[in-house]
């Protein structure tokens, strides 16, 4: 084929430049390092590329949060530690107190340090982390979270923090928790002598309730039994007993069921009988009742009642109101203020004594045959009545000629003190500046009209509290029984106990419930300290996750990205030598010309 | 003798021509379009039977070309140029995307680690003011690569008219050749090889802009077409090119055409050629990569905002936006003659493409299509709503109004941040649960997350108290009784005003659980946790591309396509170079060859000369010989 000259020239030059090309692009690579110039090297690699390199500054900054959670974590740790160290050293006072040889000197003196402690623990729990803020407030990271609140005559320390707790990224898909809100750590404390007080959510005043707390751990539930009522709705009557007869009254008290057994006339199987002779003047049933009670307590059948005869006369109480008192048949259709029935209806009420049955019915009713009628008085829609002296005469009647005697009993009272379990009260506030303390448990009033005054302690089975502020009339508070008791009510009702003590007894008893809500706080603060410590392993764990991604991306990124340098460099020296090798016959061919030879 | 030396003095006259053929073959060994010459000799037949002839005269001196080959030139060159353009356009996008530390990736990775050193420490002013830098500084590299892009279109545009005054000074050219041809006076083509050359070379030119097409008349002019057709020159008629702003956007550069009937807009019909090469960067390639940088920062703008909203800021109030984006530009045809107003919304981040949208009118409907024809819809109004965007005419539209929408193309121009307070960055989460101290049961309640953040009572005080352990009334602030008796499901989504939580665990009668305001929850960083999990999330492209794929795609598709064009222009050029190749072999001088030549005719011509001689010695010895 003919070649131009010209030709010849431009394909030389072509392939040097080319080469050259070549070469200039190689040693940009080199001095990069990239495997890849720009995206159209390779496409797909420089979106893969961007996309991995953006996965590794994402994963190095999860590696920073790591550091600063560990921060955090260790911080937690040592503050958690150092309650623990608190709480034992409590514990220790505790059980130096729990002697009954200490004198109120040296009480005082253990409540110094008992004092000194809370206020340790205050501070503890106001730690304050590196970035300034409180590291148990939950959100509220500028709010003191544990600040004293005085409320009249009380003052404790009140949570300000909120149930917030923090998380921190710490991979991808990872998150840890690396905070507690104050709430969980110190105050969310398992215990069976917690309190619990609320202002009602109802409520119209500006009334506030403090905490309580329980001064008297002896009279945690107590309670009292009064049998009384209105003499002339709850007369009741003992029966002599007729020949092998049961007069059939009865009372229950913790499940047992009393008969008054009235001249040796036999109980029923399964009942305790109080031995009454017949005709036996009332204060000697009083008497017996209350020997018979008193034996049960002591015997270990019935716990912690104490009878007390109030007055000579003895009275069953037939108004069942707490339930936990029942006479049979007489009490019982007594106590109900029934529905009067018209004639022919089946449902009417009827008592059975000694094999008669008594039927109630108005005077133009008759009586179902064979059925002894106790007069209701005149048919009235909605009559309610109470008929024990025409039910009195009925038997009287019925009895008259015959056998068997009876005798009505005078005005009586039974009461009996119970304590245990926990009951809820509700402080009531009513009109004319005055409030009821009420025990929800029984609907029982504890306190009846008291004068309210803010702030006032209002003291009552063995509980304290306040309230402040200005109640509506019929605004309500309660106090029940807590599940929850946090570690500065713990210690502080230990040192109000050590300082202002009732009785040995008492004092006892508060070092043994100090002991037991000690020891859950101890369980609880380790638990946390645990729960922390496994997240630092969390935390390590994740560290060495990341750290191992990251590597593997890196080598990726490495491998679709960086600059293989011996095959570059190779290259490099290749095409300089065909460049070399293109310059040489360049000018090898091109010294060659014909017009040389011309001449 | 006479006949003789007559015979040795046409050769000499002959070679003297020959040898200036092969002078000027020598001197335009490089001249660009030059075909080499020769000079055809033939021999002068006597004039009398039987006797010798009369010596060699001169018939032509031609020039060595092949047509077929300088047309396939034309074209491989039009090609050829065109892609090269393109590829020398894209290069300059790929070069901009190249450096991996100047692209969207690392600034983008910056902000959302300053997002998550904000989650570390929420309250922090130095957190905050750091998320605000970052997000400035990711706005602006934004900015950087749209300017970069937007200064793309200006020197496209600038390149585009440029091209069209030198077309026009080559039709010029062609047109002044044409009467130079003709002043020639040549009836046949080949009367004058250089200007011949020179029409040819003018027409490589001109074809190295744009495709034309060209008709050779018999004596030896050219008319010539360009578009669909369109007279460029004919005889000594030029007609030009001209550029105008495109009434539909006048940011774009039409073409139009100056005929005898007026002019027209051929942009259309143009290809091939540089001017080929650069129309179809301008209008593919680099503005489908503005709108894919700009729906990166829309969806950043948009998905940033809606979580942020969802947020608490430091002062207690609810998040605003983070990030402002402007809204899609509507371009109006300038030949609108009605009066309606055209705006446009970017709602659902998910669905958007990086099409442009026209609207157009047809006097009873309105129709929204993508540019590309992919999808489009059709309504009387007033609002419609395609892929994710949504479009509202206000005002009477007349039939045969159109509008370009561009959702995405001014998002990287226009991403900024739209808040300058630090404490306004909502790290927190507007509501917060919290658990009654008394509870007795085991069950716990979530922290919480809102649903609906624009509910009027997000923020109430709402207490759920368990009345036994399945289930639960909702007492509003006062306590009053919301919904009494709600069966609880441990875990189950409870779903009041606007917030959600669930409560697991098994609660105990009396147990109450509370949600309620987060104000002063300044240590919360339950939003900057969320906000920080964005850039993982799928939001792009139906929600299955994260903020960083849908970049890289960009990134992709710009490489791809980049080097697409370097194949093909490779491709061409080999292609292109094969046929010069084979037109040199055709045309090109060879100076060996002209050596060769210069001394075969020099030889021939002393060899004329000594016939002379040798006459002359005949001569001397006859007259010795007297």
């Amino acid at each position: 084929m003919r070649i131009s000259t010209a030709q010849l020239f431009q394909q030389s030059i072509q392939q040097i430049q080319q080469r050259q090309a070549d070469i200039n692009e190689l040693v940009e690579k080199i001095s990069s390092g990239r495997a890849q110039l720009r995206p159209s090297d390779d496409p797909f690699v420089a979106a893969r590329s961007l996309e991995m390199q953006q996965k590794i500054a994402r994963t190095d900054q999860f590696q920073e949060n790591i550091v600063l959670a560990r921060t955090n974590l260790a911080t937690q740790d040592t503050v958690l530690q150092d309650v623990n160290v608190a709480l034992q050293r409590v514990r220790e006072l505790a059980v130096q107190a729990n002697n009954a040889s200490l004198t109120a000197e040296n009480r005082a003196q253990i409540a110094a340090e008992v004092n000194e402690r809370i206020s340790e623990l205050r501070q503890l729990a106001n730690t304050v982390n590196a970035d300034g803020d409180f590291l148990y407030a939950g959100f509220r990271g500028d709010t003191e979270p544990f600040a004293t609140a005085v409320v009249g005559a009380l003052s404790y320390i009140a949570y300000q923090g909120d149930d917030g707790s923090r998380f921190m990224q710490v991979g991808d898909k990872r998150q840890l928790q690396t905070s507690e809100p104050g709430s969980d750590v110190f105050q969310r404390i398992r215990s069976n002598n917690a309190l619990l007080t609320e202002t009602q959510a109802a409520n119209l005043g500006t009334g506030q309730i403090a905490p309580a707390t329980i001064v008297d751990p002896t009279r945690i539930g107590e309670y009292a039994y009064t049998f009384t009522g209105a003499a002339a709705r709850n007369d009741i009557m003992f029966l002599d007993d007729m020949a092998g007869g049961q007069d059939g009254v009865t009372f229950t008290l913790q499940g047992r069921t009393y008969e008054l057994d009235v001249g040796g006339g036999g109980v029923l199987a399964g009942n305790i009988g109080v031995a009454i002779a017949a005709n036996d003047p009332a204060a000697t049933i009083a008497g017996l009742v209350q020997a018979q009670l008193a034996a049960d307590v002591t015997a270990g059948d019935l716990n912690n009642i104490t009878v007390t005869a109030a007055g000579a006369d003895v009275q069953i109480m037939s108004d069942v109101a707490t339930g936990t008192t029942t006479h049979t048949d007489v009490a019982t259709v007594l106590a109900t203020n029934y529905a009067i029935t018209p004639a022919g209806q089946t449902n009417v009420s009827t008592v059975t004594l000694d094999g008669v049955t008594y039927e109630f019915r108005f005077d133009n009713e008759a009586a179902l045959a064979g059925n002894v009628k106790v007069s209701l008085g005149a048919l009235t829609a909605g009559t309610t009545d109470d008929q024990a002296s025409n039910f009195a005469a009925a038997i009287n009647a019925q009895n008259a000629g015959g056998n068997t005697t009876y005798s009505a009993v005078a005005d009586a009272n039974v009461t009996a003190v119970q304590t245990g379990a926990q009951h809820n009260y509700r402080i009531v506030i009513k009109a004319g500046g005055l409030y009821d303390v009420v025990d929800d448990t029984l609907g029982l009033n504890v306190i009846t009209d008291a004068t309210y005054t803010p702030g006032q302690l209002i003291a009552f089975n063995g509980i304290e509290t306040a309230v402040i502020g200005t109640p509506n009339v019929g605004d309500s508070f309660s106090i029940s029984a807590g599940t929850h008791q946090d570690i500065f009510t713990t210690v502080a009702t230990f040192a109000h106990g050590l300082r202002d003590p009732i009785d040995d007894t008492v004092t006892a008893e508060r070092i043994r419930l100090t002991l037991e809500d000690l020891d859950a706080a101890i369980d609880h603060v380790s638990q946390q300290q645990a729960n922390v410590g496994g997240r630092l392993n969390a935390l390590e764990t994740q560290q060495d996750e990341n750290a191992a991604f990251n590597l593997q991306l890196r080598e990726s990124l490495s491998d679709i990205a960086d600059l293989d340098y011996a095959d570059a460099v190779a290259r490099l020296e290749y095409s300089l030598f065909v460049l070399q090798a293109a310059q040489q016959s360049f000018a090898r061919v091109e010294s060659v010309s014909l017009f040389d030879f011309i001449g | 003798m006479s006949d003789f030396v007559n015979n040795a003095v046409t050769g000499l006259l002959s070679y003297q021509r020959t040898l200036g053929t092969i002078s000027h073959n020598i001197a335009n060994a490089t001249t660009p379009g030059f075909s080499r010459q020769q000079t055809l000799l033939s021999a002068q037949p006597a004039v009398v039977r039987g006797r010798e002839g009369n010596g060699v005269q001169v018939l032509d001196v031609r020039r060595h070309y092949d047509q077929f080959l300088t047309l396939q030139l034309r074209d491989t060159q039009a090609l050829q140029s065109q892609l090269e353009a393109f590829h020398s356009q894209a290069a300059l996008l790929d070069d901009v995307l190249a450096d991996p530390q100047g692209g969207v990736t690392p600034a983008l990775q910056a902000f959302f680690s300053a997002v998550q050193e904000l989650a570390d420490d929420p309250a922090s002013t130095t957190a905050r003011i750091a998320l605000l830098n970052e997000g400035d500084a990711l706005a602006a590299r934004f900015h950087y690569l749209d300017d970069r892009m937007a200064d793309q279109a200006t020197s496209a545009n600038q390149r585009i008219e440029g091209m069209v005054n030198e077309i026009n000074a080559l039709a010029r050219s062609l047109g002044e050749i044409n009467q130079d041809i003709l002043g020639v006076g040549g009836s046949r083509a080949q009367s004058n090889p250089d200007l011949l050359d020179r029409r040819d070379q003018t027409l490589l030119e001109l074809s190295k802009l744009v495709t034309v097409s060209a008709v050779e008349q018999a004596d030896g002019r050219i008319n010539v077409f360009i578009g669909s057709g369109q007279t460029l020159v004919t005889n000594d008629s030029v007609f030009t090119l001209s550029t105008f702003a495109d009434a539909a956007d006048a940011s774009r550069l039409r073409i139009g055409y100056n005929g005898v009937a007026g002019s027209g807009d051929i942009t259309d019909a143009l290809n091939g050629g540089e001017l080929g090469g650069v129309l179809q960067y301008s209008q593919s390639l680099l503005p489908e990569a503005r709108n894919m940088l700009g729906r990166v920062a829309i969806a950043l703008a948009q998905s940033f905002n809606a979580q942020h909203r969802d947020g608490m800021d430091l002062n207690g109030n609810l998040g605003g936006d983070f990030f402002s984006v402007a809204a899609p530009p509507v371009l109006g045809n300038a030949n609108n003659i009605g009066a309606a107003t055209v705006t446009a919304a970017v709602t659902d981040i998910t669905q958007l493409t990086v099409q442009d949208y026209t609207l157009g009118f047809d006097g009873a409907l309105f129709t929204l299509s993508a540019a590309d024809g992919s999808s489009s819809v059709a309504a009387a109004g007033p609002t419609l709503t395609l892929d994710g965007i949504t479009v509202n005419v206000a005002g009477a539209a007349a039939a045969g109004d159109s509008f370009i929408i561009r959702p995405t193309r001014i998002g990287g121009q226009t991403l900024a941040v739209a808040i300058a307070d630090s404490d306004a960055i909502a790290a927190a989460v507007p509501i917060t649960t919290s658990t009654a101290l008394g509870n007795a049961g085991s069950a716990s309640i979530s922290t919480g997350e809102v649903l609906d953040v624009n509910d009027p009572n997000l923020l109430d005080t709402i207490t759920l108290r368990f009345n036994s352990a399945t289930d639960y009334d909702v007492l509003d602030p006062n306590g009053m009784v919301l919904a009494a008796a709600q069966p609880y499901t441990s875990g189950a989504n409870i779903d009041i005003n606007g917030w959600r939580v669930q409560i697991s665990g098994v609660p105990q009668a009396g147990d109450s659980f509370t949600v309620q305001s987060n104000v002063g929850g300044i240590s919360d960083n339950r939003n900057a946790l969320l906000l920080g999990g964005l850039p993982t999330t799928g939001i792009i492209d139906g929600g299955t591309a994260t903020y960083q794929e849908a970049y890289s795609s960009l990134v992709g598709s710009v490489g791809a396509q980049t080097r697409e064009a370097r194949v093909n222009a490779d491709a061409q050029q080999t292609l292109f170079d094969s046929v010069q190749g084979r037109r040199e072999s055709v045309s090109g001088v060879n100076l060996d060859e002209e050596a060769a030549n210069l001394i075969r005719f020099q030889q021939a011509y002393q060899a004329s000369a000594r016939v002379i001689a040798t006459a002359d010695e005949l001569f001397q010895s006859l007259l010795n010989a007297v």
